[in-house]
């Protein structure tokens, strides 16, 4: 304790010596900090936004369909499926889709999308879609579609409007099949919006005479942190001829983010305080080279110099502690301040929403980034003091104490 | 001067693990620093260079309206004269006349939409390729009746070499267009994107197909100078006619001119608080260097040197600091980086697929571009300068006997 007192003391000895480390530190870290709550917060909100918007938490499709994506590669015997579906505990909600490839025309243009044939009600509770309405009404009546705002600027078509899909049936028939527009959805990546269209189930079930073939169950589960065990679940009581993924699978580049956000991070945090540790040897040298006199007298006297070296670990833990704890505090600030309001990054949003990144952004730290720097502030700090502390205890205290300060 | 350089030379070596430390942060900043930009640089550089050389060409002209709405309603006629305009621009290498558009492409009872692209077989290799990419068959000729497809989309509909498909589409004036063409070569795109979509035709059987008699949709164009474009696209801008349009690759593809500035900000952003923080290191070692001088500084007032002199030497100290880490750091970075320029960094195993599913290949590529090395340079060189200020201020101040005695050379 005396050590520490003693440490304390000595580091306001040369107030403007130590108080340039100290800003340094306390502006690196803050703006560090707030760097990574931007990323955290930007990627996070990418992989959320991935999960409502297409993905959910898994899919069940035939091998076959994933290959080829066919008319004719749909689950068979749905209902039942369902039933054993439902009976595992983590599921929240599922929704079944028709996927058909198939061409959008106006009387201006046409574009090829994936119509994706949905129970209004059940895809409610699983994706986003009804959320994103932004103009009109979500599926409401017979024969209507939902389009991307994107998709409809392209085709120059409106709420209201008419337009065309044309798709093969089973028997690869072109079946065209004029539906209304009854709302415009918007998310936050442009790819989605420009190639799909959603209809009712019912609606294609009348076009082609049967039944709708189901292409695609999406399910959400209540706790994501068991995703593969419910997976595997899933998986084990289906038959062999269809595949259970997670979203990790389904969009390997979001698992990628999502494992390397926080190592990511990490290193940028590493970076700057090896950065900092430049300065921080520096300032502990100079003030060891200052004080070699005093370190005599203090070994002549009888201090052992392992509490001699101590003392300068120390010097060096107090002198980034009071960085480190201003610098936390400050970017801790920022960062709420700019995640209760949302930064806009509204002038971006095409280059951002071509990534699936929305454009206004919520910085956020993880509670463990906090204890992960500040034992990285200590790491760095005694690493700091290691060369400077040896050097102190390596004097002969005779010739210390001739030295000429 | 010579004196100042060497004066301000011994001066650094005064303390020699002081200024080492601080030439070795400059060091680390700057070696950082070229690496990441780059990085950053080589994959701006690569994703531009395939987006114009695969789809859209440094500049491209179109009837107006075309690029909004992709109609044949905007498709125009490519005479002689306007291609020899163009043609003609000494800045120009490749004009690409296309026509494109999306069909449904039907074999037995399956059916795909792809686009369809109506091309001049000789410059389309020459633009993006296409020629090394054929995996079986042969590639189109001026007087080939048959198509090309992609080896996903012709896996799709189970197709090969020598096998018939229908091409059914809309044709120009709302015309329906249906035709029997045969393949005669199977392209491969590495990704997959690209590989499950594109039929090619020559501009003539497109034409026909599609009741367009000697109309084309666009017209890619290359340039020998990217820099040059926007000064390239007024020149040629004001010699066609007023219907059409050349729009220039930025504006084609917006999302990459955004991603980038995102991507380039961020980078731009974590190199400050890097630089913010080193220069507060070297900002330290020069006030203690000030400072432990301060009776020396005193003795030379009153010896009677000019103020203007000192400032000149402790100026020298600071840029020379600074600078030695910055020097180090190109020394010993530019190999590397050109060691890598000319052998990319392959992806291997997931992410591989990822660059794939992006639309980019599998390599990590980097950039020489001379900006980074003088913007870096630079940055240094500010340090510098801004470190030299604190000397100037504290000699200005100080009072010779004060400082002489020992007393901090301020009272």
């Amino acid at each position: 304790m005396i050590m520490l007192t003693l440490a304390w003391k000595n580091i306001w000895r040369n107030k403007r010596r130590s108080i340039i480390i100290i800003f340094a530190t306390i502006i690196g870290l803050s703006c560090g900090l707030f760097s990574v709550g931007l990323m955290t917060g930007m990627y996070d909100s990418l992989i959320d936004y991935a999960i409502n918007r297409e993905y959910a938490h898994i899919q069940i499709h035939t091998k076959d369909f994933k290959r080829d994506e066919l008319f004719n590669q749909s689950i068979n015997d749905i209902n039942n499926i369902i039933k054993k579906i439902s009976s595992i505990s983590n599921i929240k909600n599922y929704s079944c889709h028709t996927i058909i490839e198939g061409l959008a025309s106006s009387s201006t243009n046409s574009l090829g999308v994936k119509i994706i044939g949905i129970n209004p009600l059940q895809e409610r509770n699983v994706t986003g879609i009804s959320k994103s309405i932004v103009g009109g009404n979500y599926l409401d009546k017979k024969n209507t579609v939902i389009i991307g705002k994107k998709l409809a600027e392209k085709l120059k078509l409106k709420i209201n409007s008419k337009i065309v899909l044309s798709f093969t049936g089973a028997d690869g028939n072109i079946i065209y099949a004029a539906f209304r527009i009854s709302g415009l959805f918007n998310t936050e990546a442009t790819n989605f919006d420009i190639s799909n269209v959603f209809v009712n189930n019912e609606d294609i079930s009348n076009l082609l005479n049967t039944t709708s073939p189901i292409h695609e169950i999406l399910i959400k589960i209540n706790n994501t942190d068991e995703i593969d065990k419910t997976k595997n679940e899933i998986q084990k009581i289906l038959p062999d001829n269809l595949l259970v993924e997670s979203w990790k699978e389904l969009a390997p580049d979001l698992k990628i983010t999502a494992e390397s956000t926080d190592l990511i991070n990490t290193i940028f945090l590493g970076l700057i305080l090896f950065a900092l540790l430049f300065g921080l040897v520096n300032t502990l040298l100079m003030s060891v080279l200052d004080r070699i006199k005093d370190f005599g007298v203090l070994l002549a006297i009888g201090l052992s110099r392992s509490r001699l070296f101590l003392m300068i670990i120390l010097e060096s833990i107090s002198l980034s502690f009071i960085g480190g704890f201003f610098g936390i505090i400050i970017g801790y600030i920022v960062t709420q301040y700019f995640n209760s309001r949302g930064i806009n990054l509204y002038s971006f949003s095409e280059g951002l929403s071509s990534y699936g990144i929305p454009s206004v952004l919520y910085p956020n730290i993880r509670i463990a980034t906090y204890f992960v720097l500040t034992i990285m502030i200590i790491f760095t700090s005694i690493i700091a003091a290691l060369y400077p502390a040896l050097k102190a205890i390596r004097l002969k205290p005779v010739d210390a104490i001739r030295t000429i300060a | 001067m010579k004196y100042y350089i060497s004066f301000a030379w011994r001066n650094i070596w005064r303390n020699k693990k002081r200024s080492i430390l601080a030439t070795s942060s400059i060091f680390f900043a700057v070696f950082l620093a070229l690496i990441m930009r780059s990085l950053q640089f080589g994959q701006y550089d690569y994703m531009v260079n395939s987006t114009v050389s695969m789809y859209t060409g440094y500049l491209q002209l179109q009837a107006k309206g075309f690029w909004d709405n992709h109609s044949f309603d905007e498709s125009f006629e490519l005479t002689d004269t306007l291609y020899r305009k163009i043609k003609n621009h000494l800045e120009v290498t490749t004009l690409n006349p296309r026509i494109e558009t999306a069909a449904l492409i039907s074999h037995a009872t399956e059916t795909r939409i792809s686009p369809v692209i109506g091309i001049d077989p000789y410059s389309e290799d020459k633009m993006t390729g296409l020629k090394k990419r054929l995996s079986k068959g042969n590639y189109l000729t001026e007087e080939s009746k048959g198509i090309l497809i992609a080896e996903g989309l012709a896996d799709r509909l189970n197709v090969d070499v020598g096998d018939s498909i229908v091409i059914f589409g809309q044709g120009y004036q709302g015309v329906i267009a249906a035709q029997v063409f045969q393949i005669e070569g199977i392209i491969k795109y590495p990704i997959p994107k690209m590989n499950n979509a594109f039929v090619y035709m020559t501009i003539k059987n497109a034409q026909e197909l599609f009741n367009l008699s000697k109309r084309i949709t666009s017209i890619p164009i290359m340039i020998n100078n990217p820099s040059k474009l926007y000064e390239l696209r007024n020149e040629l801008s004001s010699k066609i006619d007023t219907n059409l349009v050349i729009m220039t690759w930025e504006e084609m593809s917006p999302e990459i001119v955004q991603a980038i500035a995102v991507d380039n900000a961020s980078g731009f952003i974590m190199l400050l608080i890097l630089y913010i923080v080193i220069g507060f290191g070297v900002f330290g070692t020069i006030v203690m260097m000030t400072l432990e001088r301060t009776r020396e500084f005193g003795l030379l007032i009153a010896f009677g040197m000019e103020r203007d002199k000192i400032y000149l030497v402790t100026t020298i100290e600071s840029i020379m600091i600074s600078f030695f880490g910055a020097l180090l750091g190109l020394i010993i970075t530019f190999p590397i980086l050109l060691y890598f320029y000319y052998h990319p960094i392959p992806v291997k195993g997931e992410l591989a697929d990822i660059y794939l599913s992006y639309g980019m290949e599998p390599i990590i590529p980097f950039s020489l571009d001379p900006s980074i090395f003088i913007s870096q340079m630079l940055i240094v060189f500010i340090i510098g300068l801004l470190t030299s200020i604190y000397p100037i201020s504290f000699i200005r101040k100080i009072k010779p006997v004060s400082a002489l005695q020992g007393r901090g050379g301020m009272k």
